[in-house]
Formats: C-alpha cells, sequence, structure tokens
C-alpha cells in the first residue's frame, strides 16, 4: 500500500539551522521540496551552495581515487560473499574520531593520487630508456664513442648498410669506383636488415669518402647520444634500475597507507553527506534570523518528528495531509514486501492508483515457480538466500528484500517441482537404473508437463486469463473509487462480458474441446448464452468507451477500442511461456542427466556422473533461474500492469546520508 | 531408402539445434562484445552487464530442447530406433522449423536489443530491469515458435501414417 503523507513546514532560528539540517539528515523522513515562489514576495531568498557543492565533490573524487589506487597496491581482503555485508555502522565517539583525521587524510590522499602519477612518469621514463637501448645494442661492439669524429689526420664515419654486408663485399663495391680514396672499414655488427659499420679514412678524404659510400648505401649514424655503446649502455641499465627502485619505494610508500583506508572511506562518505546537505541547504527559505523547509513527511512519522523538532531544536512546526502529488513511498508486510522493488524498477503508482505490489506478488511467485518447477532447484533456492540472510545480518535492506523474494520463489518452485514431478529433472530414476539397477520413480502430484503437454498449456491459459482478469478488477476498483462509471463499464465490466463470454464459448467449439482433451460438449444453450454475454460486451465497449464524444466520434473510438480484442489474444497466448520455460528446465535437465549416466555404473560412472551433474545442473540452474525471473517480470509489466498499471508518481526520497561505506547511528 | 524417413527427422533435429544455436552464438557474442566495452570502463558492472549477455542465449538452448525432444522421440537417443515412416520423417522435420528459423533470427535481434540494454547499463545501471525487459520482449517470438515446435513434435508421435 501507499503511506499516506503529510506535508510539513519547518520554521527556525537562523542559528539552528546546521542542527536542524543534521538532525533531519539523520531522520533521513522528509523529502524536501523547491521553495515555494509566494515566500520571494515575502523577502525570503535562497541560498545558492553549488561551489560549496562542487568543492565538496572535488575532494570526494580525490579520496575515491585514493581508495582506487590504495586498492591496487594495497588490496583488501575481500570474500567471495563480501557484496552481501552491508555498510558498518559508526557509533557517534567512531564519527568523531574520524571527523577529525578528516584534514590529515585529505593530505593522505593527494599525497597517494600524487605518488600514483609519479609512477606513472617513471613508467613512461623506463619505456624511453628501453627504447634507447635497443638502439644502442647492434653497436655493442665498437669500442670508440658514437659521436667520435677521429684524429688530425683521420675520419671516421660511423653508419649502416641497410643490408647485410661482408668487409671484402663492402670493400670490393666501394673500390669498384674510380680512384675512390683508400678507407679502412670494420663490420661492427651484421642482421640481415642492418650492417653497422665503422669506417677509417684520411681527414682530406673525409667528404669524398662519405658520398661515394652514400652511393652505395651508405646512411650516416644520426645520434642523439655520445660515448662508447657498452659504456653508455651499463649507464642507462643503472639509471633504469635507478627509476625501478623509485617506483618500488613510491608503491611501498603507497601500500603503508593501507591503514587509513578505513578513514579515507569515511572522508568519502563524508563528502557525499555534506554535499547532499549542501544541496538541502540551497532549497531553504531564508531571511534575516529565519529559514523555513517544506516537503514531506509519513504522516505516522509527523507528530514525532514535530514535537522533537520543537522541543530540541526550538523549531515551529505546521503538518497537513499532503494531496495527491505527494512522493510515493511503498510499504509491504511479510510476503509482499520483497516484490516492492519490482514495481520500483516499472514505475511508482501515480495520483490515484493503488500500489500493486500487494496483488502482484501472489501471482509473482506463482508464475516464477511455474516457469522454474524444479523441486530440487527450488530447494537450493530457497536454503541458498535463507542461509545468505542468515549469515549477513547487516546486509542493506534492499538486498535483503531481494534475497527474500527469491526465497519465496523458491519455495513456490518446490511447490511447482513436486506437483509436476520434477527432482533435478529425471535424476531419481536415472540413478537407480544406472547404479542400483532397479529403477525408482517419484511419481507427480499432479501430471507430468512433459507426458501431456496439451493439458500443461491450458493449465498456463488458465492462469493467464486469472491473472488478466485480475488486472482488469483492479481498474474497475480504481475507476469505481474514483466515481468514474463509464470507465468502470466501457473498460473493465464489458470487457469482462466480452473475453469471459468469448471463453465460454470456447466449450461449444469442437475443435478447442478436442484440443483441451474435454470429452463432454456443454448443451446449446450453453452456448447462446454466452455468445448473448460476449455481444453485450462487445456492444457495450462500442457504445461506451467515449460517451462525452458526439456520436460519430464515439462510435469510432468505440471501434477503435473494440480491436483491441486481439490484445487481449495475445496477451493470453503469452502465458503459453510458462510450459515453454517449465519444459526447457526439465527437458535440459534430463539433458545432463543422460550425459552423465552414459559412462555406466561403477566407480569411473559415479566420478563421471557427478561431475556433470554438479557443472550441467548449476548452468541449467542459473540460465532457467535467469529465465524466470526476466519472464515473470515481463508477464507483470506488459501483461499484468498493461491492464490498469501506467504508473509516474515520484518516489519518496527522503533527505539522507546516502553514503557508500559506513551508516551513521541516530545518536550522532 | 527405407530409412529415409529417419535421415529426415534427425536432419529436422540438427537444424533446430544448429540454427538456433548460430543465432544465439552471434547475439551473445555481440552482446559480449559490448559488455567488455562497459567493463574496460567499470569492472563492477560485471554482473549485471553478464546477465544482459546470457539473454540472447536461450534460443540455443531452445533448439538443444528441441533437438532432444526429436532424437528422444525417433529413438535415437534411448536405443530404440526402428524405421521412420518417410511421412513422418518429414513431419519431424517440418515441426523442427519453427524454433530453427525464428531462433537463428530472434536471437540475432535480440542480441541486438541487448547491446542497446548494455549500453543503457553503462550510463544508468539502476534501470538495468527496463533493459531486460526490452530484450526479453524480442524473445517472446522465439517461445512461441517453441511451443508450435513441441506441439507438433509431441502430436506427431500420435499419427499413425
Amino acid at each position: 500500500m501507499k503511506v499516506p503523507m503529510s506535508r510539513i513546514t519547518i520554521y527556525g532560528n537562523k542559528k539552528d539551522r546546521k542542527a536542524v539540517l543534521e538532525f533531519l539528515q539523520r531522520r533521513q523522513c522528509v523529502d524536501i521540496s523547491e521553495p515555494d515562489a509566494e515566500n520571494a514576495k515575502l523577502g525570503f531568498s535562497t541560498m545558492n551552495t553549488s561551489e560549496s557543492q562542487s568543492e565538496f565533490a572535488r575532494e570526494r573524487v580525490i579520496g575515491e581515487k585514493a581508495i582506487d589506487i590504495l586498492e591496487k597496491y594495497a588490496p583488501s581482503e575481500k570474500g567471495l560473499l563480501s557484496s552481501f555485508e552491508g555498510r558498518r555502522s559508526l557509533s557517534a565517539e567512531e564519527y568523531y574520531m574520524y571527523v577529525d583525521d578528516i584534514p590529515e587524510m585529505m593530505n593522505i590522499a593527494v599525497r597517494i593520487t600524487d605518488a600514483e602519477e609519479e609512477i606513472a612518469e617513471r613508467r613512461a621514463q623506463i619505456v624511453r630508456r628501453m627504447s634507447e637501448l635497443d638502439e644502442l645494442s647492434p653497436w655493442l661492439p665498437l669500442d670508440v664513442s658514437l659521436s667520435e669524429d677521429g684524429t688530425k689526420d683521420t675520419s671516421c664515419i660511423i653508419g649502416t648498410f641497410p643490408e647485410a654486408l661482408t668487409e671484402e663485399k663492402l670493400l670490393e663495391r666501394y673500390l669498384s669506383a674510380e680512384d675512390a680514396p683508400p678507407i679502412h672499414a670494420e663490420i661492427v655488427n651484421v642482421m640481415p636488415q642492418q650492417t653497422c659499420v665503422f669506417i677509417l679514412c684520411a681527414k682530406k678524404h673525409a667528404a669524398d669518402c662519405e658520398n661515394r659510400l652514400r652511393a652505395i648505401g651508405f646512411s650516416k649514424m644520426k645520434t642523439s647520444f655520445s660515448g662508447v655503446p657498452a659504456e653508455r649502455t651499463a649507464q642507462i641499465q643503472k639509471e633504469i634500475d635507478a627509476l625501478n627502485s623509485e617506483i618500488g619505494a613510491l608503491e611501498k610508500e603507497i601500500a603503508s597507507y593501507k591503514g587509513a583506508a578505513s578513514s579515507l572511506r569515511f572522508m568519502v562518505d563524508y563528502y557525499t553527506m555534506r554535499t547532499e546537505k549542501y544541496n538541502v541547504l540551497s532549497m531553504l527559505s531564508q531571511r534575516n534570523k529565519v529559514f523555513v523547509i517544506t516537503g514531506c513527511v509519513p504522516k505516522e512519522a509527523a507528530s514525532s518528528l514535530a514535537a522533537t523538532l520543537e522541543h530540541e531544536y526550538n523549531a515551529a512546526v505546521e503538518t497537513e495531509d499532503a494531496d495527491g502529488d505527494a512522493p510515493v513511498l511503498l510499504k509491504n508486510k511479510y510476503l509482499t514486501e520483497p516484490v516492492e522493488g519490482i514495481v520500483k524498477t516499472f514505475a511508482m503508482p501515480a495520483m490515484g492508483e493503488i500500489d500493486p505490489t500487494g496483488i502482484m506478488a501472489f501471482f509473482y511467485y506463482i508464475l516464477f515457480g511455474m516457469m522454474l518447477s524444479d523441486a530440487a532447484y527450488g530447494l537450493i533456492m530457497t536454503l541458498g538466500c535463507f542461509f545468505a540472510i542468515k549469515k549477513f545480518k547487516n546486509m542493506e535492506p534492499d538486498m535483503k528484500k531481494t534475497l527474500r523474494m527469491f526465497m519465496y520463489c523458491g519455495i513456490s518452485t518446490m511447490f511447482w517441482g513436486v506437483m509436476f514431478g520434477s527432482y533435478f529433472g529425471d535424476v531419481v530414476p536415472t540413478v537407480s537404473r544406472t547404479f542400483f539397477g532397479k529403477e525408482v520413480t517419484i511419481p507427480p502430484l499432479w501430471f507430468e508437463p512433459v507426458k501431456d503437454p496439451m493439458k500443461m498449456l491450458m493449465f498456463s491459459f488458465v492462469i493467464g486469463i486469472v491473472h488478466l482478469f485480475t488486472g482488469l478488477g483492479v481498474k474497475l476498483y480504481q475507476c469505481i473509487k474514483a466515481k468514474d462509471w463509464a470507465a468502470a463499464f466501457g473498460d473493465c465490466i464489458f470487457w469482462y462480458m466480452l473475453v469471459g463470454g468469448g471463453i465460454l464459448y470456447l466449450f461449444r467449439v469442437d475443435m478447442f474441446l478436442s484440443m483441451a482433451g474435454l470429452t463432454t460438449k456443454l448443451p446449446a444453450v450453453w452456448g447462446t448464452v454466452a455468445a448473448v454475454i460476449a455481444g453485450i460486451g462487445a456492444l457495450g465497449i462500442l457504445l461506451f468507451t467515449a460517451p462525452q464524444n458526439k456520436m460519430g466520434k464515439r462510435l469510432a473510438k468505440g471501434a477503435y477500442s473494440l480491436y483491441g480484442v486481439t490484445s487481449w489474444l495475445s496477451d493470453i497466448l503469452s502465458y503459453s511461456r510458462l510450459l515453454a520455460l517449465g519444459l526447457a528446465t526439465g527437458v535440459i535437465a534430463t539433458v545432463f542427466n543422460k550425459m552423465g549416466s552414459m559412462f555406466g555404473g561403477g566407480v569411473v560412472g559415479a566420478i563421471i556422473f557427478i561431475i556433470v551433474f554438479v557443472i550441467g545442473h548449476t548452468l541449467n540452474l542459473g540460465i532457467n533461474a535467469l529465465g524466470a525471473y526476466v519472464h515473470t517480470n515481463r508477464l507483470q509489466f506488459v501483461e499484468f500492469f498493461g491492464k490498469f498499471f501506467e504508473g509516474g508518481g515520484r518516489e519518496f526520497k527522503p533527505f539522507a546520508a546516502h553514503t557508500k561505506y559506513y551508516k551513521f547511528k541516530e545518536e550522532i | 531408402m527405407e530409412n529415409l524417413g529417419m535421415v529426415l527427422a534427425l536432419t529436422g533435429a540438427a537444424l533446430a539445434s544448429i540454427l538456433a544455436g548460430i543465432g544465439s552464438a552471434i547475439g551473445v557474442g555481440k552482446a559480449g562484445q559490448a559488455a567488455a566495452g562497459v567493463v574496460t570502463e567499470d569492472p563492477s558492472k560485471f554482473s549485471k552487464v553478464l546477465i544482459m549477455q546470457l539473454l540472447p542465449g536461450t534460443q540455443g538452448i531452445y533448439g538443444l530442447l528441441i533437438a532432444f525432444i526429436t532424437l528422444s522421440q525417433i529413438g535415437i537417443l534411448g536405443g530404440s530406433a526402428e524405421s521412420l515412416s518417410l511421412a513422418k520423417g518429414l513431419l519431424y522435420l517440418a515441426a523442427c522449423l519453427p524454433i530453427a528459423i525464428v531462433g537463428l533470427l530472434s536471437a540475432i535481434s535480440q542480441g541486438k536489443a541487448a547491446v542497446a540494454g548494455i549500453m543503457m547499463i553503462a550510463k544508468k545501471p539502476d534501470q538495468m530491469s527496463k533493459g531486460m525487459i526490452f530484450a526479453a520482449m524480442v524473445e517472446t517470438y522465439a517461445i512461441l515458435a517453441l511451443l508450435v515446435s513441441i506441439l507438433a513434435i509431441f502430436g506427431i508421435a500420435g499419427l499413425n501414417i
């Protein structure tokens, strides 16, 4: 159901502003709204806090970045199921201790991000040095400096040929030209694509020599570094080592802040809270010494909230019942509560709409169970969710709701599994036949869908019709409550007659009877009655869909609405997925059992069977539970909600601390 | 050629698993690429996008299901293969076609819808269930085809031709 809301107006002294805001943030029960435009005329103004908000956001981002970096160099131990663990709650004492730490934490966060940058810079330098090493490596045998010019009378030319050459071949080529000045050539290094050479000639011939060499493919070494290659290499290696050790030191430094991780997390939460608080601050109407907060609060919480505000915070409070466009908070109990999340993902009920959670929950469990329909899978789901809820007491409420929902879905799955006689598919007969030589079967309580798919299909349609008619019933209820009689008849009652009459008439149609496996054909008068009911329904829809319009338009709109009967047909047919998905679970389970039992009895057979069984059924359970979830949602959203629910209400979002790591208890 | 019926029926089973399997492979593959892209930006969305990636995978399973039911109906699984009349073989082949063809095409389309859903998760992770519904809408047609195939195959078993 929807929680009734009160509109609350709080008038306070400016000096209590901080305390009041902090109190409201802790209570988490007021959805604060934008100030009334009228207030401006009375001399009230609002504060612009966007600058501080972005400053807080910036600090939060630094903190988050530091936490990520810290996680990289000093990972915190996380269990496999850590996502079930909720936020830790902090006592007041811890809270203030952490608040005192914040300036220091900010320094640490900045230091961590800086250190990360320094590491990145050093890594880039190492890459540069490495490529230099690559360039130098062919020149290692050379024992003079690469930028060596020669002596008083000689010149040395150092460079490469783009092919593999020997000393003889090089000289032969060089000397083949006319009056080439004499040279001395030494091959430093030969590779298939490159030959490094050291050439010595008389100084006076240097230019000539070089030109001639160039003509046969030589190119001079262009170098940015001087020195003997081997020495230079050793030097670079030393530099790289130094950089590496610096990186190591920086990494160690970052890791040394591991102890600060929890304070850093607090800092992120703290700035998140402050951002939210300042956002609310910008929504207050303020004048000289007073401020005004307007918002919505659940009616049941209103009086105690008002009392506390008046007594402890010296504020004046006015409450009144909220009108229709108040934000919506859903509240349900026991079995129906967990499905709230599903409704929320669709939409919040709008004004005049009821909260569909309660009605929907019942069908949700039934539909999910029918789609998965295996007793063993249901048991696994139920137990898994049950123990997760028991083990992680501190779990976040939304997570807990989801797990509870799947637990109830599991119970329903067990129920349908027993009805349809499916336990890990057909594992009982398969195992007893393969390993014990005697086939044992557990008979279904009702019938086996694989043996009689038509019966299952008919049953699926029956469930579908009940589901759809319930949805239409909700619409009827809403219309009556709104005293919209035209809609009550035109959109609901006549549709009941048309669709209901049509379904009843089917019991006179031979084709349907043979499909459904029914033998008794009802008397002709039944058909007449059914046809008359459907006829009245159709006529009613034609006439009363748009009674406020002129006759021509009215009939046209009615006819268009009547065309909607095709959507009823497709809606009902859509429930055939109950059969298809139910069979899918059972048949795939059977396939895995068969695969496992192919190796016969005995120890080896048993081991292989267990392996295939565990992997196969894990896979099958996973994929079919996902399928059941998705398609149950679809049946609810498209078929069921399509009949009565549009949504569009605003969700109740109280002013609170939406923190990531810690929860803060009431008394802080 | 008196065993031609058996050959045709087996062809049908093979087609169901081949075509629907190809469709799912393409769909899941596309969704997987998109999912990997999202995870490079934000690894914490892994489980969400993984679920989206799995959605176009069901057609392959439906194909497997039809293939399996056909194989056990004609006795290839279970070892009691008898000769099958030509007409019956053709009927089995025809019965397998809906899930084979619709499975192939719907899985590819569903893959595209899943990719779009994954893109949505990248920007608005809290809207995930809507993305799932969009992709699941496509699957409806695969389910309808599966249903026709199942009903037809179970129906053929009772025919005496």
